[in-house]
């Protein structure tokens, strides 16, 4: 693990251009560039806003619609463009994979660092949100950088083995597609766990996912701090999933080349 | 020219597919996933040898090229030495940083510059972003390419694109270059000044490895050819 580090380390300046390779090309031509980023959750914010609102009025916090929604919608847009991302990104970059050797986990990993450059900037909109609604910032705001680092290495270990697997059969890609709207449902966005009963609400919590969009309303809108013994348990099992993803991602890597 | 090895092939074999999907059902996947137990030396019926029993050395500031007909392995064996793929048996050792120049201007995106493209480029070919910097001037001065380096390289022609690729290939640092096929890049003036730069690099200690099925470039070009055919080494010249 520490030697592949290392690898990636020497590495750093090629991971450097790639991302900004990916940025440059996706706003060469656009108009409204960046702010993109910001667009797609505040339209899934504002739909979610009408619907329970208007269409199909429903109780489902306490706290306002708008920052209920788009605190879940944070981690999820970064989840699902990351696996957009990244699951088509080793099959796309053949002709490096078949001629250049380097670091192939360098490929996916860019894909989440460009997704990531977009959820900071759909953070600075939250804040915006934050003080609108008079939410004060508190010290329990802290519990955002581990679990945004979390949802990094949830993403990443997700990442890589279906961008590995989308090399051998093509397929994986409409399975990714698939499983990211199922996931959706699976994720408490549109709805809170706390209104959910014991058997099905443990098994919402076999999504990392849950525990990291439960995790976020709690240290921002609810202002309390994370029961560290969950961080503990959630750190674990992701690390012990991402340990297990790059050992298999390794495995994988080694006939790339090969049967692209 | 130094006795040390810079590359060395053992006893190399290499096996590939002729089928498009290389796997035949998921079920056999998974069973292969769990056990290593399949003897690698025997083909299966959709199996070739892209190499057979390839062994051979190549010293430091020695340059080699591979001589041989449309598949008869040199390719592969470019890509055992730059690791890009594993052989099925045997061992291939190397020592020194390599550039590898099988494909002029892997990573060139059409929407950017020239210049940004450089720096894409030369990064893939291992260099860092400051070194990338420090030559950039050279690389396109050396492409001639001064007055269209803002452009996006989509509106190149293809002369141009292959000058701007083979400048960046050529300003790489390396201890061994291989090159493939490329030679045969830009006009015959830009050739000239290609080859030039390899005698330079040749004085400079530096390893070529260098293929082609052009048999008098590599004799003009190399210490020693290695004749290829249908995965074996068949004579060494020079």
């Amino acid at each position: 693990m520490i030697s592949a580090f290392r690898e990636l380390w020497q590495f750093r300046d090629l991971f450097f251009v790639l991302i900004w390779r990916e940025i440059t090309i996706r706003y060469k031509h656009s108009v409204l560039g960046i702010l993109w980023a910001v667009i797609q959750p505040i339209s899934m914010m504002t739909v979610f806003v009408i619907i329970f609102t208007k269409i199909m009025p429903v109780t489902l916090s306490a706290h306002p619609y708008p920052l209920f929604f788009y605190a879940a919608l944070l981690p999820w847009t970064f989840f699902s463009t990351s696996l957009n991302y990244a699951t088509p990104v080793l099959v796309d970059n053949y002709h490096l994979i078949t001629k250049i050797s380097f670091p192939r986990a360098l490929l996916p990993l860019t894909c989440l660092a460009v997704a990531l450059v977009d959820l900071l900037i759909s953070l600075v909109f939250f804040f915006i949100l934050l003080i609108i609604y008079n939410i004060p910032v508190s010290a329990f705001m802290l519990w955002l950088f581990p679990l945004m680092g979390l949802l990094f290495l949830f993403t990443f270990g997700t990442s890589l083995v279906v961008s590995s697997l989308n090399v051998y059969y093509r397929d994986v890609r409409h399975v990714t597609t698939l499983l990211i709207q199922l996931m959706f449902f699976a994720t408490p966005i549109f709805y809170s766990t706390v209104a959910i009963q014991p058997p099905y609400r443990y098994l919402l919590f076999a999504n990392p996912l849950t525990f990291i969009v439960e995790g976020l309303r709690t240290c921002t809108l609810d202002q309390k701090a994370i029961p560290s013994g969950e961080m503990a348990g959630a750190t674990v099992i992701i690390m012990v999933f991402v340990v297990a993803s790059w050992l298999f991602f390794k495995r994988m890597e080694r006939r790339f080349a090969d049967v692209i | 020219m130094s006795s040390e090895p810079a590359v060395i092939f053992t006893n190399v074999w290499k096996k590939y597919s002729k089928n498009a999907f290389f796997h035949k059902s998921l079920r056999e996947d998974i069973i292969n996933i769990f056990s290593h137990s399949t003897d690698k030396s025997e083909l299966k019926s959709d199996e070739f040898w892209a190499l057979r029993n390839v062994s051979f050395q190549i010293n430091k500031g020695e340059s080699v090229g591979l001589y041989g007909h449309n598949g008869a392995g040199k390719s592969t064996i470019l890509k055992l030495i730059t690791s890009i793929t594993a052989p099925t048996l045997g061992t291939v050792h190397v020592d020194g940083r390599i550039a590898p120049l099988l494909e002029i201007g892997a990573g060139f995106h059409p929407d950017l510059s020239g210049m940004e493209n450089i720096f894409v480029n030369g990064t893939i070919l291992g260099m860092s972003i400051s070194e990338v910097r420090r030559k950039v001037d050279t690389i396109v001065d050396f492409a001639e390419l001064r007055e269209f380096i803002g452009m996006p390289v989509k509106k190149y022609s293809s002369g141009m694109y292959l000058r701007l690729a083979f400048s960046i290939a050529i300003h790489s640092q390396a201890d061994i270059f291989l090159i493939d096929e490329v030679l045969s890049v830009g006009d015959t003036q830009f050739q000239e000044r290609c080859f030039q730069c390899i005698r330079e690099m040749q004085k400079a200690g530096i390893t070529i490895i260098a293929v082609s099925h052009n048999e008098d470039l590599l004799k003009s070009l190399c210490h020693r050819i290695l004749y290829i055919h249908k995965g074996e080494i068949t004579k060494t010249s020079g």
